[in-house]
Protein backbone atom coordinates (compact mmCIF):
# COMPACT_ATOMS: atom_id res chain seq x y z
CA UNK A 1 0.00 0.00 0.00
CA UNK A 2 2.67 2.30 0.89
CA UNK A 3 5.74 2.05 -0.38
CA UNK A 4 9.01 4.80 -0.24
CA UNK A 5 12.26 4.16 -2.98
CA UNK A 6 15.41 5.72 -1.74
CA UNK A 7 13.10 9.02 -0.75
CA UNK A 8 15.73 12.05 -0.07
CA UNK A 9 14.52 15.23 0.88
CA UNK A 10 16.34 18.58 2.21
CA UNK A 11 14.80 22.04 3.50
CA UNK A 12 17.68 23.86 1.99
CA UNK A 13 19.22 23.90 5.05
CA UNK A 14 22.49 22.19 3.52
CA UNK A 15 21.15 18.98 5.31
CA UNK A 16 19.47 16.25 4.45
CA UNK A 17 16.31 15.65 6.74
CA UNK A 18 15.55 12.54 4.71
CA UNK A 19 18.07 10.53 2.59
CA UNK A 20 17.84 7.56 1.05
CA UNK A 21 14.53 5.81 2.82
CA UNK A 22 13.24 2.57 1.56
CA UNK A 23 10.26 0.60 3.36
CA UNK A 24 7.26 -0.87 2.31
CA UNK A 25 3.65 -1.17 4.58
CA UNK A 26 1.29 -3.89 3.17
CA UNK A 27 -2.47 -2.79 3.28
CA UNK A 28 -4.58 -2.92 6.47
CA UNK A 29 -0.92 -2.63 8.81
CA UNK A 30 -0.38 -0.46 11.37
CA UNK A 31 3.23 1.06 11.51
CA UNK A 32 5.07 2.76 13.76
CA UNK A 33 7.50 5.33 12.76
CA UNK A 34 9.50 6.12 15.59
CA UNK A 35 12.56 8.53 16.52
CA UNK A 36 14.14 11.19 18.35
CA UNK A 37 13.07 14.92 18.20
CA UNK A 38 14.41 15.64 14.62
CA UNK A 39 14.90 12.73 12.98
CA UNK A 40 12.83 13.03 10.27
CA UNK A 41 9.24 11.59 11.51
CA UNK A 42 6.99 14.61 10.65
CA UNK A 43 8.76 15.12 7.12
CA UNK A 44 8.59 11.49 6.49
CA UNK A 45 4.69 11.76 7.02
CA UNK A 46 4.01 14.80 4.86
CA UNK A 47 5.72 12.95 1.86
CA UNK A 48 3.53 10.15 2.40
CA UNK A 49 0.47 12.82 1.77
CA UNK A 50 2.03 14.56 -0.68
CA UNK A 51 2.26 17.92 1.59
CA UNK A 52 5.87 17.31 0.52
CA UNK A 53 7.85 15.81 -2.63
CA UNK A 54 10.92 14.11 -2.18
CA UNK A 55 14.35 15.12 -4.05
CA UNK A 56 15.35 11.90 -4.53
CA UNK A 57 13.59 8.65 -5.19
CA UNK A 58 9.73 8.43 -5.27
CA UNK A 59 6.38 7.52 -2.34
CA UNK A 60 3.73 5.29 -3.99
CA UNK A 61 0.22 4.87 -2.71
CA UNK A 62 -1.93 2.26 -3.69
CA UNK A 63 0.57 1.97 -6.70
CA UNK A 64 0.26 6.08 -7.23
CA UNK A 65 3.30 8.22 -7.38
CA UNK A 66 2.62 11.17 -5.39
CA UNK A 67 4.75 13.16 -7.98
CA UNK A 68 2.36 12.08 -10.73
CA UNK A 69 -1.05 11.85 -9.21
CA UNK A 70 -0.91 14.44 -5.76
CA UNK A 71 -4.46 14.93 -5.89
CA UNK A 72 -5.27 10.68 -6.49
CA UNK A 73 -2.87 10.17 -3.31
CA UNK A 74 -4.45 13.07 -1.17
CA UNK A 75 -7.78 11.74 -1.78
CA UNK A 76 -6.24 7.88 -0.22
CA UNK A 77 -4.45 9.50 1.84
CA UNK A 78 -5.91 11.28 5.31
CA UNK A 79 -3.20 12.97 7.81
CA UNK A 80 -3.49 14.10 11.28
CA UNK A 81 -1.25 16.63 12.49
CA UNK A 82 0.71 17.00 15.32
CA UNK A 83 -0.98 20.23 16.42
CA UNK A 84 -4.78 19.51 16.21
CA UNK A 85 -5.26 23.26 15.95
CA UNK A 86 -3.83 23.48 13.20
CA UNK A 87 -5.85 21.12 11.26
CA UNK A 88 -9.20 22.82 12.30
CA UNK A 89 -10.79 25.12 9.43
CA UNK A 90 -14.19 24.90 10.58
CA UNK A 91 -16.33 27.08 12.80
CA UNK A 92 -18.13 24.54 14.03
CA UNK A 93 -17.55 20.99 14.82
CA UNK A 94 -19.76 19.58 12.15
CA UNK A 95 -18.38 22.26 9.70
CA UNK A 96 -14.73 20.60 9.86
CA UNK A 97 -15.41 17.66 9.42
CA UNK A 98 -17.75 18.44 6.39
CA UNK A 99 -14.45 20.35 4.78
CA UNK A 100 -13.44 17.20 3.73
CA UNK A 101 -15.68 15.73 2.04
CA UNK A 102 -16.57 18.87 0.33
CA UNK A 103 -13.62 18.94 -1.39
CA UNK A 104 -14.28 15.40 -2.58
CA UNK A 105 -17.44 17.23 -4.51
CA UNK A 106 -19.70 14.90 -3.11
CA UNK A 107 -23.72 15.75 -3.11
CA UNK A 108 -24.42 17.43 0.21
CA UNK A 109 -26.77 14.45 1.55
CA UNK A 110 -24.30 12.56 1.24
CA UNK A 111 -21.70 14.46 3.06
CA UNK A 112 -24.19 14.85 5.61
CA UNK A 113 -24.51 11.18 6.30
CA UNK A 114 -20.81 11.07 6.64
CA UNK A 115 -20.67 13.96 8.85
CA UNK A 116 -23.05 12.26 11.12
CA UNK A 117 -21.65 8.45 11.24
CA UNK A 118 -17.87 10.25 11.64
CA UNK A 119 -19.13 11.97 14.84
CA UNK A 120 -21.05 9.62 16.54
CA UNK A 121 -17.61 7.06 15.68
CA UNK A 122 -15.55 9.31 17.83
CA UNK A 123 -18.07 10.40 20.12
CA UNK A 124 -18.67 14.05 19.25
CA UNK A 125 -22.21 14.31 17.68
CA UNK A 126 -23.55 16.26 20.71
CA UNK A 127 -21.04 19.04 20.25
CA UNK A 128 -21.15 18.69 16.32
CA UNK A 129 -22.89 23.11 16.77
CA UNK A 130 -20.08 23.62 18.94
CA UNK A 131 -16.70 26.02 17.78
CA UNK A 132 -14.05 23.62 17.54
CA UNK A 133 -11.45 25.89 19.41
CA UNK A 134 -13.62 25.21 22.66
CA UNK A 135 -13.02 21.51 22.60
CA UNK A 136 -10.78 20.10 25.13
CA UNK A 137 -7.43 18.71 23.68
CA UNK A 138 -8.57 15.30 23.67
CA UNK A 139 -11.47 16.04 21.83
CA UNK A 140 -9.54 18.09 19.16
CA UNK A 141 -7.66 15.37 18.26
CA UNK A 142 -10.85 13.09 18.18
CA UNK A 143 -12.12 15.82 16.02
CA UNK A 144 -9.34 15.91 13.46
CA UNK A 145 -10.02 11.88 13.03
CA UNK A 146 -13.20 12.25 12.78
CA UNK A 147 -12.25 15.21 9.61
CA UNK A 148 -10.19 12.24 8.28
CA UNK A 149 -12.83 9.44 8.36
CA UNK A 150 -15.20 11.27 6.45
CA UNK A 151 -13.06 11.69 3.78
CA UNK A 152 -12.79 8.02 4.18
CA UNK A 153 -9.35 7.45 3.27
CA UNK A 154 -7.16 4.14 2.83
CA UNK A 155 -4.47 5.26 4.26
CA UNK A 156 -4.57 7.29 7.76
CA UNK A 157 -0.90 9.11 8.64
CA UNK A 158 -1.12 10.03 12.16
CA UNK A 159 1.80 12.87 13.57
CA UNK A 160 2.52 12.31 17.27
CA UNK A 161 -1.38 11.81 17.99
CA UNK A 162 -0.96 11.16 21.96
CA UNK A 163 1.37 13.94 22.68
CA UNK A 164 -0.23 16.20 25.24
CA UNK A 165 -3.06 13.75 25.93
CA UNK A 166 -4.15 12.71 29.37
CA UNK A 167 -5.18 9.04 30.48
CA UNK A 168 -8.55 9.24 28.73
CA UNK A 169 -7.51 11.35 25.79
CA UNK A 170 -4.81 8.55 24.86
CA UNK A 171 -7.62 5.99 25.27
CA UNK A 172 -9.88 7.63 23.19
CA UNK A 173 -7.70 8.01 20.78
CA UNK A 174 -6.20 4.53 20.33
CA UNK A 175 -9.64 3.40 20.16
CA UNK A 176 -9.87 5.46 16.91
CA UNK A 177 -6.87 3.88 15.48
CA UNK A 178 -7.29 0.78 16.24
CA UNK A 179 -11.04 1.18 14.69
CA UNK A 180 -9.48 2.52 11.85
CA UNK A 181 -7.58 -0.65 11.53
CA UNK A 182 -10.10 -2.76 12.17
CA UNK A 183 -11.76 -1.34 8.96
CA UNK A 184 -8.82 -1.63 7.00
CA UNK A 185 -6.98 1.56 6.76
CA UNK A 186 -3.70 1.26 6.67
CA UNK A 187 -2.14 3.14 9.39
CA UNK A 188 1.53 4.89 10.00
CA UNK A 189 2.28 6.08 13.27
CA UNK A 190 5.18 8.80 14.22
CA UNK A 191 6.07 9.01 18.25
CA UNK A 192 8.90 8.42 20.37
CA UNK A 193 6.64 6.83 23.33
CA UNK A 194 6.13 3.44 22.49
CA UNK A 195 4.77 2.78 25.36
CA UNK A 196 1.04 3.55 24.58
CA UNK A 197 0.77 1.18 21.01
CA UNK A 198 3.82 -0.68 20.51
CA UNK A 199 1.81 -3.63 21.57
CA UNK A 200 -0.80 -3.05 18.64
CA UNK A 201 1.89 -2.50 15.61
CA UNK A 202 2.21 -5.03 13.10
CA UNK A 203 5.77 -2.76 11.85
CA UNK A 204 8.28 -0.91 13.36
CA UNK A 205 10.25 1.86 11.44
CA UNK A 206 12.95 3.94 13.17
CA UNK A 207 14.47 6.87 11.97
CA UNK A 208 17.84 8.13 12.83
CA UNK A 209 19.11 11.62 11.43
CA UNK A 210 16.69 11.38 8.68
CA UNK A 211 17.75 7.62 7.49
CA UNK A 212 15.58 4.48 8.05
CA UNK A 213 18.14 2.25 10.70
CA UNK A 214 15.53 -0.71 11.09
CA UNK A 215 12.24 -1.73 10.20
CA UNK A 216 10.95 -5.01 11.03
CA UNK A 217 7.98 -7.07 13.77
CA UNK A 218 8.34 -4.04 17.29
CA UNK A 219 9.87 -7.20 19.02
CA UNK A 220 12.83 -7.50 16.96
CA UNK A 221 13.76 -3.36 16.68
CA UNK A 222 13.21 -2.88 20.33
CA UNK A 223 15.91 -3.93 21.55
CA UNK A 224 18.95 -1.32 21.37
CA UNK A 225 16.78 1.64 20.32
CA UNK A 226 17.57 3.67 23.19
CA UNK A 227 20.93 4.21 21.22
CA UNK A 228 18.97 6.41 19.01
CA UNK A 229 16.94 8.37 21.36
CA UNK A 230 13.74 6.27 21.69
CA UNK A 231 12.74 5.20 25.23
CA UNK A 232 12.23 1.30 25.23
CA UNK A 233 8.52 0.15 26.85
CA UNK A 234 9.01 0.00 30.54
CA UNK A 235 7.31 -3.61 30.27
CA UNK A 236 10.01 -5.15 27.22
CA UNK A 237 13.17 -3.44 29.46
CA UNK A 238 11.94 -5.87 32.04
CA UNK A 239 11.70 -8.66 30.13
CA UNK A 240 7.47 -8.42 30.82
CA UNK A 241 4.80 -8.58 28.26
CA UNK A 242 3.51 -4.91 27.12
CA UNK A 243 0.10 -4.33 27.94
CA UNK A 244 -2.16 -2.78 26.18
CA UNK A 245 -3.49 1.20 27.21
CA UNK A 246 -6.75 0.05 26.77
CA UNK A 247 -6.93 -2.66 29.10
CA UNK B 1 -9.53 26.35 26.19
CA UNK B 2 -9.78 29.45 23.71
CA UNK B 3 -12.12 32.28 24.86
CA UNK B 4 -14.93 33.49 22.55
CA UNK B 5 -14.09 36.39 20.19
CA UNK B 6 -16.25 38.78 18.68
CA UNK B 7 -15.47 38.41 15.20
CA UNK B 8 -16.61 34.81 14.77
CA UNK B 9 -19.77 32.66 13.37
CA UNK B 10 -21.65 31.64 16.30
CA UNK B 11 -24.27 28.89 15.87
CA UNK B 12 -27.60 29.05 16.08
CA UNK B 13 -31.13 28.60 15.53
CA UNK B 14 -32.93 31.57 14.56
CA UNK B 15 -34.23 32.92 11.60
CA UNK B 16 -31.08 35.08 11.10
CA UNK B 17 -28.62 31.88 11.31
CA UNK B 18 -31.15 30.41 8.88
CA UNK B 19 -31.87 33.01 6.41
CA UNK B 20 -30.42 32.50 2.95
CA UNK B 21 -26.73 34.16 3.16
CA UNK B 22 -27.96 36.20 -0.16
CA UNK B 23 -30.77 37.95 1.02
CA UNK B 24 -29.23 38.34 4.61
CA UNK B 25 -26.33 40.45 2.35
CA UNK B 26 -28.95 42.55 1.29
CA UNK B 27 -30.80 43.18 4.03
CA UNK B 28 -27.87 44.18 5.62
CA UNK B 29 -26.69 46.58 2.96
CA UNK B 30 -30.37 48.31 3.02
CA UNK B 31 -30.16 48.54 6.57
CA UNK B 32 -26.67 49.97 6.33
CA UNK B 33 -28.16 52.65 3.94
CA UNK B 34 -30.68 53.59 5.76
CA UNK B 35 -28.13 54.28 9.31
CA UNK B 36 -26.15 56.57 7.06
CA UNK B 37 -29.34 58.25 5.32
CA UNK B 38 -31.20 58.67 8.37
CA UNK B 39 -31.98 61.65 10.47
CA UNK B 40 -32.22 61.96 14.26
CA UNK B 41 -35.66 61.87 14.55
CA UNK B 42 -35.47 58.19 12.70
CA UNK B 43 -32.07 57.17 14.53
CA UNK B 44 -33.83 56.33 17.97
CA UNK B 45 -36.43 53.73 16.50
CA UNK B 46 -33.85 52.29 14.24
CA UNK B 47 -31.84 52.32 17.32
CA UNK B 48 -34.39 50.21 19.57
CA UNK B 49 -34.61 47.56 16.75
CA UNK B 50 -30.95 47.36 16.48
CA UNK B 51 -30.97 46.22 20.03
CA UNK B 52 -34.02 44.20 19.50
CA UNK B 53 -32.51 42.06 17.15
CA UNK B 54 -29.17 41.80 18.99
CA UNK B 55 -31.10 40.62 22.12
CA UNK B 56 -33.94 38.66 20.34
CA UNK B 57 -30.71 36.65 18.22
CA UNK B 58 -29.04 35.46 22.11
CA UNK B 59 -26.15 37.23 20.96
CA UNK B 60 -23.12 36.58 23.21
CA UNK B 61 -22.66 40.38 24.99
CA UNK B 62 -19.52 39.59 27.29
CA UNK B 63 -17.54 39.46 24.23
CA UNK B 64 -19.15 42.64 22.84
CA UNK B 65 -18.19 44.44 26.40
CA UNK B 66 -14.93 42.93 26.20
CA UNK B 67 -14.06 44.70 22.98
CA UNK B 68 -16.22 47.75 22.98
CA UNK B 69 -12.64 49.62 25.02
CA UNK B 70 -11.05 49.25 21.32
CA UNK B 71 -13.91 50.55 19.38
CA UNK B 72 -14.59 53.13 21.65
CA UNK B 73 -10.76 54.57 20.78
CA UNK B 74 -11.64 54.65 17.27
CA UNK B 75 -15.15 56.52 17.64
CA UNK B 76 -13.27 58.89 20.42
CA UNK B 77 -11.27 59.89 17.41
CA UNK B 78 -13.56 60.19 14.80
CA UNK B 79 -15.68 62.03 17.09
CA UNK B 80 -12.69 64.62 17.88
CA UNK B 81 -11.68 65.24 14.27
CA UNK B 82 -15.53 66.33 14.16
CA UNK B 83 -15.39 68.39 16.55
CA UNK B 84 -12.68 70.35 15.82
CA UNK B 85 -13.00 70.28 12.30
CA UNK B 86 -16.36 71.27 11.76
CA UNK B 87 -16.77 75.12 11.06
CA UNK B 88 -19.81 76.79 13.44
CA UNK B 89 -20.48 78.39 16.56
CA UNK B 90 -17.14 78.25 18.62
CA UNK B 91 -18.17 76.34 22.13
CA UNK B 92 -14.64 76.50 24.03
CA UNK B 93 -10.92 76.68 22.49
CA UNK B 94 -7.99 74.79 23.00
CA UNK B 95 -4.95 76.39 21.87
CA UNK B 96 -5.44 76.67 18.82
CA UNK B 97 -7.92 73.74 18.42
CA UNK B 98 -11.85 75.45 18.60
CA UNK B 99 -14.16 72.87 19.37
CA UNK B 100 -17.80 74.50 17.95
CA UNK B 101 -21.71 73.21 19.27
CA UNK B 102 -21.84 72.29 15.42
CA UNK B 103 -19.26 69.95 15.09
CA UNK B 104 -20.02 68.12 18.62
CA UNK B 105 -23.77 67.40 16.84
CA UNK B 106 -21.82 66.36 14.03
CA UNK B 107 -19.18 64.16 16.20
CA UNK B 108 -22.28 63.09 18.09
CA UNK B 109 -24.24 61.86 15.21
CA UNK B 110 -21.39 60.00 13.11
CA UNK B 111 -20.56 58.19 16.77
CA UNK B 112 -24.20 56.80 16.78
CA UNK B 113 -23.63 55.69 12.90
CA UNK B 114 -20.67 53.67 12.77
CA UNK B 115 -21.74 52.35 16.27
CA UNK B 116 -25.25 51.02 14.84
CA UNK B 117 -22.95 49.85 11.57
CA UNK B 118 -20.80 48.14 14.13
CA UNK B 119 -24.06 46.27 15.78
CA UNK B 120 -25.45 45.40 12.60
CA UNK B 121 -22.06 44.21 11.11
CA UNK B 122 -21.58 41.99 14.40
CA UNK B 123 -25.14 40.18 13.90
CA UNK B 124 -24.52 39.96 10.58
CA UNK B 125 -20.54 38.33 10.87
CA UNK B 126 -22.34 36.15 14.19
CA UNK B 127 -24.69 34.62 12.68
CA UNK B 128 -23.00 33.86 8.87
CA UNK B 129 -21.13 30.85 8.50
CA UNK B 130 -17.78 31.94 6.38
CA UNK B 131 -18.58 28.88 4.16
CA UNK B 132 -22.02 30.36 3.19
CA UNK B 133 -20.87 33.79 2.81
CA UNK B 134 -17.82 32.30 0.63
CA UNK B 135 -20.37 30.79 -1.42
CA UNK B 136 -22.82 34.43 -2.22
CA UNK B 137 -19.21 36.11 -3.14
CA UNK B 138 -18.85 33.44 -5.69
CA UNK B 139 -22.74 33.22 -6.56
CA UNK B 140 -22.66 37.44 -6.65
CA UNK B 141 -19.27 37.21 -9.04
CA UNK B 142 -20.18 34.51 -11.30
CA UNK B 143 -22.24 36.58 -13.92
CA UNK B 144 -19.54 39.26 -14.24
CA UNK B 145 -16.64 38.27 -16.89
CA UNK B 146 -13.10 37.82 -16.75
CA UNK B 147 -13.76 38.09 -12.49
CA UNK B 148 -12.27 34.49 -11.25
CA UNK B 149 -15.32 34.10 -8.91
CA UNK B 150 -14.28 30.80 -7.13
CA UNK B 151 -10.08 32.42 -6.48
CA UNK B 152 -12.14 35.76 -4.99
CA UNK B 153 -14.42 33.98 -2.60
CA UNK B 154 -11.90 31.60 -1.72
CA UNK B 155 -10.16 34.67 -0.90
CA UNK B 156 -13.13 36.34 1.15
CA UNK B 157 -13.68 33.06 2.69
CA UNK B 158 -10.20 32.74 4.22
CA UNK B 159 -10.20 36.70 5.16
CA UNK B 160 -12.95 35.82 7.12
CA UNK B 161 -11.99 32.76 8.90
CA UNK B 162 -8.60 34.74 9.38
CA UNK B 163 -10.09 37.36 11.26
CA UNK B 164 -10.58 35.49 14.60
CA UNK B 165 -7.28 33.90 14.18
CA UNK B 166 -5.32 37.01 13.85
CA UNK B 167 -7.54 38.50 17.55
CA UNK B 168 -6.56 35.27 18.67
CA UNK B 169 -2.77 35.77 17.88
CA UNK B 170 -2.70 39.18 19.25
CA UNK B 171 -4.54 38.14 22.19
CA UNK B 172 -1.41 34.76 23.32
CA UNK B 173 1.02 37.07 22.69
CA UNK B 174 -0.04 39.94 24.86
CA UNK B 175 -0.81 37.46 27.56
CA UNK B 176 2.32 36.08 27.29
CA UNK B 177 3.91 39.27 27.36
CA UNK B 178 1.58 40.16 30.43
CA UNK B 179 2.66 36.79 32.07
CA UNK B 180 6.43 38.28 32.16
CA UNK B 181 5.76 41.53 33.70
CA UNK B 182 5.58 43.72 30.23
CA UNK B 183 1.73 45.14 30.87
CA UNK B 184 1.96 48.48 28.75
CA UNK B 185 -0.43 48.71 25.88
CA UNK B 186 0.90 52.45 24.63
CA UNK B 187 1.69 52.47 21.50
CA UNK B 188 6.06 53.14 21.24
CA UNK B 189 8.68 51.34 19.01
CA UNK B 190 9.17 49.18 21.87
CA UNK B 191 5.27 47.94 21.62
CA UNK B 192 5.76 47.89 18.24
CA UNK B 193 9.07 45.54 18.44
CA UNK B 194 7.52 43.03 21.22
CA UNK B 195 4.07 42.97 20.38
CA UNK B 196 3.20 43.52 16.60
CA UNK B 197 6.06 41.55 15.46
CA UNK B 198 6.13 38.66 17.38
CA UNK B 199 2.29 38.48 16.54
CA UNK B 200 2.69 39.03 12.66
CA UNK B 201 5.36 36.24 12.96
CA UNK B 202 2.56 33.72 14.38
CA UNK B 203 0.14 35.10 12.29
CA UNK B 204 2.26 34.41 9.70
CA UNK B 205 3.09 30.83 10.82
CA UNK B 206 -0.61 30.00 11.45
CA UNK B 207 -1.46 30.97 7.76
CA UNK B 208 1.14 28.32 6.45
CA UNK B 209 -0.42 25.55 9.11
CA UNK B 210 -3.70 26.63 7.60
CA UNK B 211 -2.71 26.22 4.26
CA UNK B 212 -1.09 22.90 4.91
CA UNK B 213 -4.44 21.46 6.79
CA UNK B 214 -6.37 22.39 3.81
CA UNK B 215 -3.77 21.03 1.16
CA UNK B 216 -3.92 18.10 3.13
CA UNK B 217 -7.38 17.70 2.81
CA UNK B 218 -7.65 18.26 -0.83
CA UNK B 219 -8.72 21.43 -0.69
CA UNK B 220 -9.53 22.97 -4.16
CA UNK B 221 -11.54 25.38 -5.95
CA UNK B 222 -14.34 23.55 -7.33
CA UNK B 223 -16.10 21.95 -4.48
CA UNK B 224 -19.43 21.24 -2.65
CA UNK B 225 -20.88 24.70 -1.73
CA UNK B 226 -23.47 25.72 0.67
CA UNK B 227 -26.75 25.42 -0.77
CA UNK B 228 -28.65 28.34 -1.25
CA UNK B 229 -32.85 28.54 -0.89
CA UNK B 230 -35.32 31.53 -1.12
CA UNK B 231 -38.65 30.88 1.02
CA UNK B 232 -41.18 33.12 2.81
CA UNK B 233 -38.57 33.86 5.41
CA UNK B 234 -36.32 35.75 2.68
CA UNK B 235 -39.29 37.21 0.96
CA UNK B 236 -40.29 38.70 4.43
CA UNK B 237 -36.80 39.69 5.68
CA UNK B 238 -36.61 42.07 2.42
CA UNK B 239 -39.65 43.43 2.67
CA UNK B 240 -39.27 44.60 5.88
CA UNK B 241 -35.62 46.19 5.81
CA UNK B 242 -36.88 47.55 2.21
CA UNK B 243 -39.49 49.33 4.40
CA UNK B 244 -37.49 50.40 6.89
CA UNK B 245 -34.98 52.18 4.59
CA UNK B 246 -38.16 53.70 2.58
CA UNK B 247 -39.53 54.78 5.97
CA UNK B 248 -36.09 56.53 6.82
CA UNK B 249 -36.07 58.25 3.43
CA UNK B 250 -39.63 59.57 4.01
CA UNK B 251 -38.95 60.47 7.37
Amino acid sequence: MIRLENVGFSYGNGQWSLKDVSFAVPAGELAIVAGANGSGKTTLLRHINGLLLPEEGRVLVDGLCTRKALGEVRRRVGMVFQHADAQIVGETVSEDVAFGPENLCLPRPEIDGRVREALDAVGLSHKRHQRPHLLSGGEKRRLTIAGIMAMRPKVVVLDEPFSSLDLFGVQQVLRQILSLKASGCTILVTTHDLDKIIIHADRLLLLHEGRLVAAGPPDHILPGIEQFGVREPDATRCGMPVRSWLN
Amino acid sequence: MAELNLFGYCHGRTFAHRLDVRWKLACLLMLTSAVMTAKPAAMGPLSFGAILLWTGLRLPLKPFSRELPVFLLFLVFVFSVRAVSTSGDPWFSWGVLHVTREGVWEGGRMVWRLLMILVLGLIFITTTRPADLKAAVQWLLRPIPLVPEQKAATMVGLLVRFIPVLHQQIEETRSALAARGAVSRRPSLRHIRTVVLPTMRRVVLAADQLSLAMMARGYQEKRTESDFYTGPVEVLALISTGAILVGTLIV
